[in-house]
């Protein structure tokens, strides 16, 4: 820059006569004066009102953007331990769910096994009275049997012999034929 | 006199004042100052008018533009230095809206001119010392000493400190004044070729728009530059050398 200024500078008309205009004494009280007058003015404006303001203003969204900042900081805060909570609520619910099931599970078992034990009861009373009348039926079958024989036997000797036997007589032949096969 | 590459630097007074003798006068340069500080203010307050949570375009420029310096401060300077945002943030914006209103046509370049930009280099570097002794009083001067140097390597080291602590407003004044002016000078001439060349005066005016775009990012940069060191200075006020 400099060179460049000194080549123009020599190559300028009229500079060499007159001299810079910059380098002109009496020219410079009035810039000096003017610049002291313009420049206070400008330092005191500035200082006082203008950056104050725009000082503020900055201020201001920065206190903003960090109120911001901490009122989200605060609420993941306060949602974490809503989490937390949840997370607690639900193992102890899941504790109480696993308790309830082994309870119910083991009143169940304890149902079924009472019925069972009761229908056994049941089924051995039924078997019991089954027998009981099978014993019977067996008896009166017998019996039957009995009374088949005796008149098949009278039967047989109306047919064999041709003698009527009466039933009573038979009866009394068979007594005597078991009590003789029992000794 | 209009082609003159240099008569666009050249005062006028439009209104002659004369205050106690010296004179006050009210030129084109006081009117591109006056022109730069309403263009700032008013931007800057049109911009925070609504003062909105969620920011119009606006006032994200006139946002951006504050977290720029703050941020530029506490690169610089560290926490401590937010409380300079206000000298840091006038300083660039005024350099910025002089350099930026001078490229317009026809206008006039505030910061072209070394009285100007003197000024304002010394008023730095006068604060930076006043802020340098009220923090650290005497012990201030040990920045001229850097620790860990020989005491031998000393007598050598601290006069050439002392002397590159006074040139700093010389650097930091001559640097904007140079580059502005040299790019407007730079501009004239080329537009001044336009002309004379006939036929071919389009190659010129190319480099007209390219220089023009160049001339947009160094009133940008400059001003940046200038703020730069602004903070840099602070920070040895500040901190001294325990950065």
């Amino acid at each position: 820059m400099l060179t460049c200024l000194t080549v123009v500078l020599a190559a300028a008309p009229g500079v060499a006569q007159t001299g810079l205009p910059q380098f002109n004494v009496p020219d410079m009280a009035p810039q000096l004066i003017w610049l002291a007058l313009t420049f206070g003015f400008m330092y005191l404006v500035l200082s006082r009102t203008t950056l104050p303001s725009i000082a503020s203003v900055i201020e201001e969204r920065q206190t903003h953007i960090q109120r911001d900042l901490d009122n989200a900081e605060r609420l993941k805060v306060e949602a974490d331990q809503a989490l937390v909570v949840y997370e607690q609520k639900l193992a102890q619910a899941h504790a109480r769910a696993k308790i309830i099931v082994t309870e119910s599970q083991e009143r169940v078992a304890a149902e079924v096994s009472e019925g069972h034990s009761k229908s056994e009861v049941d089924l051995a009373r039924q078997m019991s009275e089954a027998q009981e009348r099978i014993g019977l039926a067996k008896t009166r079958a017998v019996h039957h049997i009995d009374a088949i024989v005796v008149e098949m036997v009278g039967e047989i000797i109306t047919r064999l012999a041709d003698v009527d036997v009466s039933d009573a007589e038979i009866d009394m032949a068979i007594a005597m034929q078991q009590s003789l096969a029992t000794e | 006199m209009a082609d003159n590459p240099m008569s666009q630097f050249q005062i006028e007074r439009y209104v002659e004042l004369n205050v106690y003798g010296i004179d006050a006068s009210f030129t084109n340069s006081s009117m591109f100052m006056v022109a730069a500080v309403v263009a700032v203010v008013g931007f800057l307050n049109i911009a925070m008018s609504s003062r909105s949570l969620v920011p119009t375009r606006l006032q994200s420029i006139a946002e951006l533009s504050y977290e720029f310096i703050a941020g530029m401060l506490r690169d610089n300077v560290g926490s401590e230095g937010i409380k300079y945002l206000p000298f840091v943030f006038s300083l660039f914006t005024f350099v910025l809206a002089c350099n930026v209103l001078g490229l317009l046509p026809y206008s006039f370049t505030v910061t072209s001119h070394i009285a100007v930009t003197f000024a304002l280099a010394a008023f730095v570097i006068v604060v930076v010392t006043m802020i340098g002794f009220a923090r650290h009083g005497v012990g201030y001067t040990k920045l001229f000493a850097p620790e860990g140097v020989p005491t031998v390597l000393l007598i050598l080291i601290v006069p050439i400190e002392i002397v590159s602590y006074l040139f700093r407003p010389v650097s930091l004044s001559v640097r904007l004044f140079a580059n502005m002016m040299a790019g407007h000078i730079m501009l004239k001439v080329f537009a001044g070729f336009i002309v004379s060349l006939g036929v071919f005066g389009f190659i010129p005016l190319l480099a007209t728009v390219a220089f023009t775009a160049l001339e947009v990012l160094v009133a940008f940069l400059q001003a940046f530059i200038f703020s730069v060191l602004t903070c840099i200075y602070l920070n040895d006020a500040v901190n001294m050398h325990d950065h």
